[in-house]
């Protein structure tokens, strides 16, 4: 029995089973750290935003031809001489793409007796989807809240497309050599690394577009829906949406009826796979050699076996 | 009926002495109102805007445009909670109050004072225009087309403008 037992110590079924459950009890207890560590992330405190008042806006599109000279882009299509809300081509849904980082459509909704503009751009979530999805890093989310795309790191896998809740990032198909994702960046480069405002918001002639740190613009859109009430549908758009966003809106009707998915969870993104993720390192660190010890031992049980197999039973003889 | 006469000879009394004691103040405001104003803050893209301010009297009562500051207290309740009474202030003209660069870091600063009330006040371009084109949409008279106030500037040979973007792009 005592040399049983001394046996056992070196390698025996039950020695194996515990030390397989200590290893999974070790990456299950590493789990929970990493998963708190994320979640107590909610946006930088400097994170800049802006506010998009839909009451205001009259469909100008000024913040689109900014917007396209900013960035060297094409003109948008139509002339902006008069403001003619009706004109048919603004009727059709547009989303931005690789030739306009931000378009503005119009809605009419049986609630309200003023035809209803959108502006449709980059979000900038506090913590991006693309970002997340992206697994060469090419996105940053700066302090300042911009959400920046860095093509030289880019290898075009465009998951950040799939990725994004609002369908923004755009690729370029058409330049085979140049081919890279094309999305509004919050002017970081030319303005918001330096504090100004982005080209869309200081051309608006109608300040539909309130500039300023994302805490203040909830105060202030909280404010504007206390001192105008019956003006507005009284939700804030982006204020949870994916976890927040760094751009809000406020609607004078339900989102729905002016061209925004409510179905947009108010999470992040990133939390529907981050049980998944968490598993991944384990999976790829600990399951190999885990295996291919529980392999190597199994062998080597075996050999062991063959050689000891006439002593066991011997063995077990005399004690029954 | 003696006392019925009384009452209403001090009632005419009164309101001739109130008639006298606002009458100064009126003529004071009335000497100092201009009949045209020309809004030239944009005036580096348009020509600047000529306002009639005479017209805009007679259609419109002074609070509708200046709030507080123009002898009469506001008619917005979140403003008149604070300004109950209207005062004369020295300078009326929106651009004194109405930044025309409402963005600025500084002020983006100072308005995460929790004790800032005037968090929300709308640069000079978004003054004017939504309270122009709000109450003429709403009366559905005067002008809301952007050339109908703003005329080009007869040099300006670029296709199209919009506030600041043409100085950026020169």
């Amino acid at each position: 029995m005592k040399e049983e037992t001394r046996r056992g110590t070196t390698f025996t079924r039950r020695s194996l089973l515990k030390g397989m459950v200590a290893a999974v009890a070790t990456a299950i207890s590493m789990r929970p750290s990493r998963d708190s560590s994320a979640h107590d992330f909610h946006g930088y405190d400097s994170n800049r935003g802006v506010l998009v008042d839909l009451t205001r806006c009259i469909g100008c599109r000024s913040c689109e031809v900014a917007c396209s000279q900013e960035h060297g882009l094409a003109p948008p299509d139509g002339m902006l001489e008069n403001y003619q809300p009706l004109e048919p081509q603004y009727r059709e849904t547009r989303r931005p793409d690789h030739q306009a980082f931000t378009v503005v459509n119009q809605y009419q909704s049986p609630l309200y007796d003023h035809p209803l503009f959108k502006k449709t751009q980059c979000n900038h979530c506090l913590e991006p989807a693309c970002l997340t999805a992206c697994f060469v890093n090419a996105y940053t989310k700066t302090p300042e809240g911009a959400v920046i795309y860095n093509e030289s790191v880019c290898v075009g896998c465009r998951t950040c497309m799939v990725a994004c809740p609002f369908s923004i990032p755009a690729f370029r198909y058409d330049s085979a050599f140049d081919a890279q994702i094309m999305k509004c960046n919050f002017c970081f480069d030319t303005r918001l690394s330096k504090g100004r405002p982005p080209a869309c918001v200081e051309a608006c002639p109608m300040e539909a577009l309130t500039f300023g740190y994302r805490d203040e613009l909830l105060k202030i859109a909280r404010k504007r829906l206390r001192d105008l009430p019956g003006r507005y549908h009284r939700e804030i758009y982006g204020e949870f949406e994916a976890g927040g966003t760094s751009w809000l809106y406020l609607s004078p009707v339900p989102f729905e009826e002016a061209g925004f998915d409510t179905r947009v969870p108010r999470q992040p993104i990133l939390h529907f796979v981050k049980d998944f993720l968490a598993v991944v390192p384990m999976v790829l660190t600990i399951w190999p050699g885990l295996f291919a010890g529980i392999y190597l031992l199994a062998k080597s049980n075996k050999t062991a076996d063959n050689t000891t197999s006439k002593e066991d039973k011997s063995d077990e003889t005399i004690e029954r | 009926m003696r006392l019925e006469w009384y009452q209403l000879s001090l009632g005419i009394i009164v309101t001739i002495c109130s008639f006298v004691a606002g009458e100064p103040l009126a003529t004071e405001l009335n000497r100092k109102v201009p009949e045209m104003v020309v809004l030239d803050s944009l005036s580096n893209l348009y020509e600047g805007v000529s306002f009639d301010h005479a017209l805009h009297d007679s259609y419109a009562s002074c609070v509708e445009c200046h709030h507080h500051v123009a002898g009469q207290p506001s008619a917005d309740p979140a403003c008149s909670s604070c300004h109950r009474s209207g005062t004369v202030d020295i300078v009326v003209d929106c651009k004194s109050c109405h930044l025309t660069d409402p963005f600025y870091g500084d002020l983006l600063s100072a308005k995460r004072n929790l004790s800032r009330y005037h968090i929300d006040m709308t640069g000079l371009i978004g003054a004017y225009h939504l309270n122009c084109l709000g109450c003429h949409l709403a009366l559905t008279t005067g002008p809301t087309g952007c050339l109908d106030c703003h005329q080009r500037k007869r040099n300006d040979s670029l296709p199209q403008g919009i506030n600041g973007t043409h100085e950026e792009t020169e």
